[in-house]
Formats: C-alpha cells, structure tokens, sequence
C-alpha cells in the first residue's frame, strides 16, 4: 500500500504523519524535540516503523515531505521529495480536512500564526515579529514556575470565577506581573485564567493586528491542547473557535498531502534505516569574509550529505561528491 | 587629502553623488565596504539601544572608516529640494559622529527651506579651499552622474514592469533596499522564488503630461519626505499590475511606524497581498525564508 510521511520539525516539538492516497491518517505521531531535532527525527521515524511493522506490513513510503522550522536539516536527513513552509502546509491540512475555515489560529513551541483562508486557499497571514511573547514556550515556562504540569493548565483555568490582569506584552515581564500577583494573593486558578486572557489579548494585538478574522475559525498548535486557551480566544473574539482532530499535527498532515498531490516517480526517502544511522552536525565559522558564516556540515555515517548557512553559497554549493 | 563616506543610510540617498564631486574637487575619497557582519557588531556596540537599526550600522560604517582617512564626510541633511524634512534621526548624524571617532568629521548642512543645494555645496567646498569655479564643475559633474544612474535605473524597471513573473514591489528606504546584508538578501530570496523584483526607490515618478491617471491615494501631508515620496511611488506602483507588495522595516524606526499603516491600507485596498518585515541585528534568515516563501505561496 502506498502511503506518504509528513514530518515537521519545529521548536518544541517533532510530528510525523502518514497518511494513504485516499488522505486516510494512519499513524499520528507527536514528539518533543528536546533540543535535538535529529534525535527527534529517528526517535519518531522508529516509532512509525516499529508500528507499521505490527499494524500495516505491507505499507510502502511512496513519498516525504518536511517542514517546519527544521524542514531544512529533516529535508536533507530523511531525503524528503518536498520541503516546505509551515503556513502552506498548515493551509494546506486544514483546508482538506476542513474546506469552510476562514481563520486558522496556531500557536506552536515559539511562533505563533494566523491565516486567512478564502474558498481554500490561504490569503493572508500573519507571523510574530521580532518578539515570541505568548507562545507554548511561554505556557511550558509559566506552568514550570507555579508547579502544575502544562497539560492541566487548561482545566485549572476553567476554575477561575476571578481571572486577575497579567500583561503578556512581554514573557519576562508578564512573569513579574504574575509573581506580584501571587505575592498579593491571587488564587492560582485566577493567574493560570489571567495568563491564558493576557496570551489570547497579546495574540491578537500582536500576530493577528488587522487581519480579517472570520468564522469559522479553527484552533491548531500544542497550545489549542489548553482548553483554557481555547476559551480565551471565544471570549475575546466573541466567536465559537474549532478545536479539530489532528490539531497538534495538522503541519506534517498538510506537508504529507502536499507530497501526496506532487508525486516524484521515485521517492527519494532514505529508508526507517537511518534512524539507526550515525547522523551527525558540525559548524565551522568560515574565515573567507568578515561576514563569519556559520555554517553547518550534516554527515551520515561520516559522509558529508549537505552544507548550509553561509550567505555567499561557497560550501552549500560546493560538490559534495570532492569532499 | 582622502575623504571617507559611510556606505550606508544616508549614502543611499545619492549614491555615486558624493564620492563624485569629492573625486572631481581632487580628494581620494574611500567608501566603506558593503555591509557586513563586523561592521555591523561595531555599530551595535556603540550605538544606543533606543536608536533604529539603520542607524546603528551606519556607525559601524563609521567606525570602519576611523583611521583610515583625512575626513569622514557626515552632512546634515535637514530638508529636501521640496522642503520637507528628513528623518530626524539625520539631523543629529554629524554630533555624534564626532563623539564616536577621533577622525575629523567634514560636515555641512543641507537645508533646502534655506538654501539652495548648490550655494550649500559652494560653502562645503569652500571649506576644503576650492574656488568657485573647481566647485562648480565638480557639482555639474556629480548631478550629471546621478541623473545617469537614474537613466540607468528607469530603462531597468521599464523591462521589469513588462516582465511576466510574479511582480513583487518592495517597499523601504533606499538604505534598507539597497544593502543587501542587513535585509538578508530578500531580492535574491525572492527571485529564487520565481519573483520579479521592483524597488520603490526605482519607480520613476509620473511626468505631469502622462495620460495615465494615477489612483490618488487619501494620504495625510507628510512631515517627511520619504512620506510623499513613497505616497507618489505606490499611486505610479497600481497601475503596474503587481501580485504583491512586502514593506521592510527596520527595528525601532519611528517613522515606518506611522508610515506603514498607510502604506499596508493602499495595497489591501487594491486587493494586493502585503507582507511586513521588520529587520534588525537579531534577525534569523530562517524566519525570513518562512515569510517569503508562504507569501509567495499565497499569491
């Protein structure tokens, strides 16, 4: 059976998805990256295989595609056909799976997004700039602080009857702001409730500043996991915002049927094998310029399979083949 | 006698201007090299956190030059041909490159609501002891210069305006178009993309006889020039049938940040896709790439 992988490789966390040529969702798979997107990238792709091997033997990879803010080094590890940005693989699956969407809200380990969708197609959209403020990464730091594991920080805010004022402009101020706040004797409850009002007010202050926001309106991204998020976002908007299946994965499912529509004769993928390969990367500052690249070497088994980095192309271009 | 020019800010203003009359007055003049990461790294060091990014690589620019010629050339620009003012980050350029280098800094001010640009060029070269005469010649020489390069440019965007890629205009000052490493190569980033690249600062603006009715934009009178200009290039830029327009904005610019509300409402008021990029010293290539390439997917 033919099927096509989707990884995206983002801050936080690792997806796989693979799906079948009838855009079936086999397997979706949702790892932390933990600081080391490689590891991620065999971790998840020995997961996939371990489960293909007992559910579907017969499944054969006819095709990989990668994105996300690693896509690059997932690209040239896993020898993907498709590399593409995290917006129009996120367009992408929700438009499959969800044609009416007007608006999709994602909010990831360190960018957050808005896109805008008319008749399926992506028209606008909107990225954090320079700061991260109110992203997961913010929520994972906050819940740290205050003792309550991320996953329950949404049920915890459901409880508030008070939520107190916490300004998320910035995450190291907000942090203060929520420090005094317990120090003046806040319930727990009310903050957990404030930060999910403050992160929900700064998304849209922020990252969706005059974007024409439209129901339906669907809510992706590990953070749409926190149902406190989720009804921050229906107070503030006013609107009832879809939480749909796949939500945390939706990225690697829109890059899958992406490589699924523009099939390459023959997959380049590199096989489940190199999750047990030595893959490795090294950085070097190019002395050629005072511009210092850095730039990357990625190896397996100790062979060069691509450089990047530099600004003027003389090791990303340079033949592999020599070196 | 060599004079030194920063390659930067407000270099891009006139470039080719000010290294031609200099050249022609009998002074070496150096320039400083394109921009590049040291440069860069200089300027942030000594620069004050509050001020924009274009500012703070021209004080790396400045600092290249630091020992290596007779005089860093630093004018004060104030207002323009139209009178209306520059950035006022500008005015206050010559000051405080004299706190920031021991090379002496050869400055002049350039106000047109006051005087014309040739009695000032007159006083700038009487500074370095010419007469009438070698001043006058230079000048003529480095208008004749610049009016080529406009020739140049406007034959150029003639052919990209007939192009039949994707036409995409950015939209910035001439100091963030035209130096490529601190906009992280966004031209050729795009033009990868299969985008036909078009600057603002190329658009050449529309003789008073054409018959072709610009669309007059709702625009306040700007305090700054770049305001009306950029106002009168967009009106020129929607009658080129353009896919999508993407403003460049450097971290901290007071200026964009009004700027650009005006210029975003024009395009979406076009049903033109609009990008806004902010740049400064922190910024990845990465994030850059992501940006470019959905929006070109968006278009």
């Amino acid at each position: 059976m033919k099927c096509y992988l989707g990884i995206d490789v983002g801050s936080i966390s690792t997806k796989l998805v693979l799906i079948d040529t009838n855009n079936q969702v086999l397997f979706p798979l949702y790892l932390r990256t933990a600081g080391n997107p490689i590891g991620a990238i065999q971790g998840g792709l020995r997961e996939l295989n371990n489960k293909i091997k007992n559910h579907n033997p017969d499944i054969e990879i006819a095709g990989v595609g990668t994105t996300g803010s690693a896509r690059y080094l997932a690209g040239v590890i896993t020898g993907a056909d498709l590399i593409k940005n995290e917006i129009t693989a996120h367009a992408k699956g929700v438009c499959s799976f969800f044609p009416d969407a007007r608006t999709v809200i994602e909010i990831g380990g360190q960018d957050s997004k808005i896109i805008i969708l008319e008749n399926g197609v992506a028209v606008d959209f909107g990225l954090n700039l320079i700061c991260s403020a109110g992203t997961g990464a913010f929520l994972d730091a906050q819940a740290h602080r205050l003792g309550i594991p991320v996953e329950q920080f949404g049920e915890i805010a459901l409880k508030s009857k008070a939520p107190t004022t916490i300004g998320a402009r910035c995450t190291v101020f907000s942090e203060s702001d929520m420090i005094h706040k317990q120090q003046v004797g806040h319930l727990t409850e009310d903050i957990v409730a404030g930060l999910c009002q403050g992160l929900a007010r700064n998304y849209l202050n922020n990252v969706a500043k005059g974007k024409n926001i439209q129901p339906p309106i669907v809510f992706l991204g590990g953070v749409s996991e926190n149902i406190g998020m989720r009804k921050a976002f229906e107070e503030a908007l006013g609107q009832r915002i879809t939480v749909p299946p796949y939500n945390t994965v939706m990225g690697a499912l829109g890059v899958a049927l992406l490589v699924k529509e523009n099939p390459s004769p023959k997959t380049k993928f590199l096989g489940f094998e190199i999750s047990d390969k030595d893959i490795r990367c090294t950085s070097f500052q190019c002395q050629g310029c005072p511009n210092r690249c850095e730039v990357i070497e990625a190896r397996i088994e100790g062979k060069i399979v691509a450089r990047w980095g530099d600004r003027c192309g003389k090791w990303s271009n340079l033949n592999l083949e020599k070196a | 006698m060599t004079i030194g020019i920063p390659r930067a800010l407000i270099y891009w203003k006139q470039p080719q201007f000010w290294e031609t009359f200099f050249e022609n007055l009998g002074f070496k003049v150096i320039l400083s090299p394109p921009t590049n990461k040291e440069i860069v790294e200089m300027g942030v060091k000594v620069a004050d956190p509050e001020t924009c990014f274009s500012n703070k690589v021209y004080w790396g620019h400045l600092l290249w030059l630091e020992g290596k010629v007779d005089y860093i050339f630093v004018p004060r620009l104030k207002a323009n041909q139209e009178k209306l003012e520059y950035c006022p980050k500008f005015f206050g350029l010559p000051d405080l490159g004299k706190i920031l280098t021991k090379t002496p800094i050869l400055t002049e001010i350039f106000d047109e609501r006051k005087e014309k640009l040739e009695k000032t060029l007159k006083r700038l070269g009487g500074k370095l002891n010419k007469n009438k005469e070698e001043i006058k010649k230079a000048r003529g020489l480095a208008f004749l210069k610049e009016k080529e390069l406009k020739e140049k440019e406007k034959q150029e965007v003639s052919l990209k305006i007939q192009s039949k890629k994707q036409k995409i205009v950015l939209i910035s000052h001439p100091y963030n178009l035209y130096d490529d490493y601190i906009n992280l190569r966004v031209k050729e980033k795009l033009e990868k993309l299969g985008a036909e690249v078009i600057f603002i600062e190329e658009i050449p603006l529309q003789n008073q006889k054409s018959k072709i009715k610009n669309q007059k934009l709702d625009w306040p009178k700007f305090h700054w020039e770049f305001g009306k200009e950029i106002k009168e290039k967009i009106e020129q830029v929607l009658n080129y049938n353009i896919t999508g327009a993407i403003e460049i904005s450097s971290f901290q610019c007071g200026c964009d940040a009004v700027l650009k509300e005006f210029v975003e409402k024009a395009f979406k008021q076009n049903k033109i896709p609009f990008l806004y990029l902010m740049i400064d010293e922190q910024t990845g290539e990465a994030g850059i790439q992501t940006r470019l390439e959905a929006f070109m997917d968006t278009i």
